[in-house]
C-alpha cells in the first residue's frame, strides 16, 4: 500500500513538473505559443507541401504498379476454349 | 464447364503489396531514424532541434509524415483484402513480399531524392549534413526494388495459370 502511495505521489509530481514545460502546440504557455507560431504561421502551407511532396509520386507508383506485371496485359486462350 | 487459360492476374496483389511496402517503409524510417536514433527530423536541416520550440515543430511535421504512412498502410490493407476476395488472383506470399520490398525501396528512393537531395529539408545524419549516408539511403532503395522485382519474377505465381473459371474456389496448376 505504501508503495502505491509513493508511486502515485511520484507520478503526480512528474505531471506537475512536466506541465511547467507546456510545449505542446495547443498549450497556452509561452513555449506553446512559440510552437504554434512556428507550426501554424504564414509558412504552414509551404511546410505542408514540402512534407507531402513525395506523396503524389508514391501514389502514382501504386497506381501504375500493374505495369510491372506484363503478363497481366496478355490474355491467352487455351486450345480447348470455345 | 468452360476452360479458359488466363495469364495470372497478379496486379491486385502487387498493388496492395507496393502500397503496404511504402507505408511500412515510411513507418520504419520514422520510428528508427526520427524517433529512436533521432538522427534527423522532417525539417531538421532548416530548424535545428536544439530548442524545445524547434523540437516540437519538427515533431509536429514528423507526425504529419506518419499520418501519410498510416494512410498508405491502411489503403494497402484494404487493397489486400479486396485482392483476397477475388478468386482469380493467385494468393502468393512471395509475390506479396516482393511487392512490399518494391514499395519499401520506392519509398527510400523517392523520399531520399525529394527530401534529402532536391529540397534538402533534412539529411540522414543531420549533424553531418549532406553525406554519403544520403546516397546509401538511395542505394538501399534501389537494392530493395531490384530484390523485390527478382522475388516477384521468381514467385510460384509467375508459373501459375488459372484453369477453372467456373464459380467457386479457383484452382491453379503449374504451366
Amino acid at each position: 500500500m505504501r508503495r502505491v502511495k509513493v508511486f502515485t505521489v511520484g507520478l503526480l509530481g512528474t505531471f506537475a513538473l512536466a506541465s511547467g514545460v507546456g510545449a505542446c502546440p495547443l498549450c497556452s504557455t509561452e513555449t506553446g505559443a512559440q510552437v504554434r507560431a512556428l507550426a501554424f504561421g504564414p509558412n504552414f502551407l509551404r511546410h505542408l507541401s514540402v512534407t507531402l511532396a513525395p506523396v503524389p509520386i508514391l501514389l502514382a507508383l501504386v497506381a501504375g504498379t500493374g505495369l510491372l506485371d506484363r503478363s497481366t496485359a496478355t490474355k491467352e486462350r487455351s486450345p480447348d476454349a470455345a | 464447364m468452360q476452360h479458359e487459360a488466363f495469364a495470372t492476374p497478379r496486379r491486385p496483389l502487387l498493388t496492395a503489396g507496393v502500397a503496404i511496402g511504402i507505408g511500412l517503409g515510411g513507418f520504419l524510417d520514422g520510428i528508427v531514424f526520427h524517433q529512436i536514433l533521432q538522427l534527423h527530423h522532417m525539417f531538421s536541416a532548416r530548424f535545428a532541434p536544439t530548442s524545445v520550440p524547434h523540437l516540437e515543430f519538427n515533431m509536429l511535421w514528423d507526425g504529419v509524415f506518419h499520418l501519410f504512412t498510416w494512410a498508405m498502410t491502411a489503403v494497402g490493407v484494404w487493397l489486400l483484402f479486396d485482392a483476397a476476395r477475388r478468386p482469380d488472383v493467385p494468393w502468393c506470399g512471395t509475390t506479396l513480399l516482393g511487392a512490399m520490398a518494391v514499395g519499401w525501396g520506392a519509398f527510400n528512393l523517392v523520399e531520399g531524392a525529394v527530401d534529402h537531395h532536391l529540397l534538402e529539408v533534412h539529411h540522414v545524419v543531420e549533424r553531418l549534413g549532406a553525406s554519403a549516408w544520403d546516397w546509401a539511403f538511395l542505394a538501399s532503395g534501389a537494392l530493395l526494388i531490384g530484390g523485390g522485382i527478382a522475388l516477384i519474377r521468381s514467385s510460384p505465381a509467375s508459373a501459375l495459370r488459372q484453369r477453372d473459371v467456373a464459380p467457386g474456389p479457383a484452382r491453379y496448376e503449374m504451366r
